[in-house]
């Protein structure tokens, strides 16, 4: 069962239910996106980490500008599972795919997304054994299984660890208060 | 059969060549195989990511295209050469393991060309040129080595398109990023 924390903030109220392992979009809607995303049409620009080599495709800006062709039809769907499932949403403030190639890092930092209070919403677009840890170790590990949502604090600070079965790994990290 | 020129471009263009690269504002696109169209999806490491700036029809593919072309009528000029087949900037990344690709020739089906590389950044792994020539069965065959070029930052390697070659993965850095490109 996953549950999310409580935070010292009165809104952060989710329903208890298991978000991470339910699939949540109609599985040809969700190969529509995954198809799209794996794609070489799709492009990936470089971050600045320098090790490990992250690429990431913005959707919606901090800015509030939509980047991305692929916004409605990539995010919209997801935002709507989002709503769902969490009945505080009031706005998006970031949407991005990142891609992680396979390789040979073994520590990142933990860090977080935003300074302002939000949540963030992580949904992987394939199944790979690379997931998402927090420095909570009270919090369960989240983003392995595709097209699933794990919903969580924006405040917590986590870090991936990379996948080794995989050539790649596509999320969908959308932030939002 | 092949040649090397280091330094091959003024330092200012080569670091602005190298600047936009590795920025985090140039588009690179996934691909399951980044030696040739074999589609290798089931393997786990023959991937890279490219970004087209001139297709194998000669057009312009990349709103990058005008600032590299100084650069391809450089080689052009250099390689007596006068059409420009493909342009394509690749990127492998350390995959945690040494890897060599798949040995390949750039066209299958384009005879009396140059295949050309030019390594933008400081990394690691070799391209690797083979005595063999292009054959329908020359995978059945066994290839031997003629050269391993060091990839290394303003260096360019031209070699004629019908050797075969293979490139690799960096071990030990994090990305290899070249241009890749082919003229007639």
């Amino acid at each position: 069962m996953y549950t999310i924390e409580k935070s010292s903030k009165p809104d952060f109220n989710f329903k208890e239910e298991n978000l991470s392992t339910k699939k949540v979009l109609d599985e040809d809607l969700f190969d529509d996106i995954r198809r799209l995303l794996c794609s070489n049409e799709f492009s990936y620009y470089l971050t600045p980490s320098k090790s490990p080599v992250i690429f990431q495709h913005m959707f919606l800006g901090l800015d509030h500008t939509i980047n991305s062709p692929h916004f409605e039809s990539v995010c919209k769907p997801i935002i709507d599972e989002i709503k769902k499932n969490d009945k505080t949403f009031f706005n998006i403030l970031r949407a991005k795919a990142v891609c992680y190639p396979k390789q040979n890092v073994d520590k990142i930092e933990f860090d977080k997304e935003l300074i302002k209070f939000h949540k963030t919403a992580i949904f992987p677009i394939m199944d790979t054994n690379g997931f998402y840890e927090f420095e909570n170790e009270k919090l369960p590990n989240v983003g392995q299984e595709a097209n699933t949502l794990s919903i969580f604090d924006g405040n917590e600070k986590y870090r991936v660890k990379l996948q080794t079965d995989l050539s790649y790994k596509i999320d969908i990290i959308i932030n939002y208060e | 059969m092949y040649n090397i020129y280091d330094n091959f471009l003024t330092k200012s263009y080569h670091k602005e060549i190298k600047d936009i690269l590795t920025s985090a504002d140039f588009p690179w696109f996934y691909i399951f195989n980044i030696s040739d169209d074999t589609d290798t999806r089931e393997l786990k490491n023959e991937y890279g990511f490219f970004h087209l700036l001139v297709n194998d029809k000669g057009q312009s593919n990349s709103n990058y295209t005008s600032f590299f072309r100084p650069m391809l009528h450089q080689i052009m000029d250099m390689t007596n050469t006068n059409k420009i087949l493909k342009a394509r900037c690749d990127m492998t990344t350390n995959k945690g393991i040494e890897k060599v690709h798949n040995t390949h020739v750039d066209f299958v089906d384009q005879t009396a060309y140059k295949s050309v590389i030019f390594y933008v950044n400081e990394t690691d792994g070799d391209t690797t040129l083979f005595n063999e020539k292009y054959t329908s069965d020359f995978k059945d065959k066994t290839q031997t080595i003629m050269k391993k070029v060091e990839p290394k930052e303003n260096r360019l390697l031209v070699f004629e398109g019908d050797l075969l070659h293979t490139g690799s993965s960096p071990i030990n850095y994090s990305n290899r990023i070249l241009i890749n490109c082919n003229f007639i």
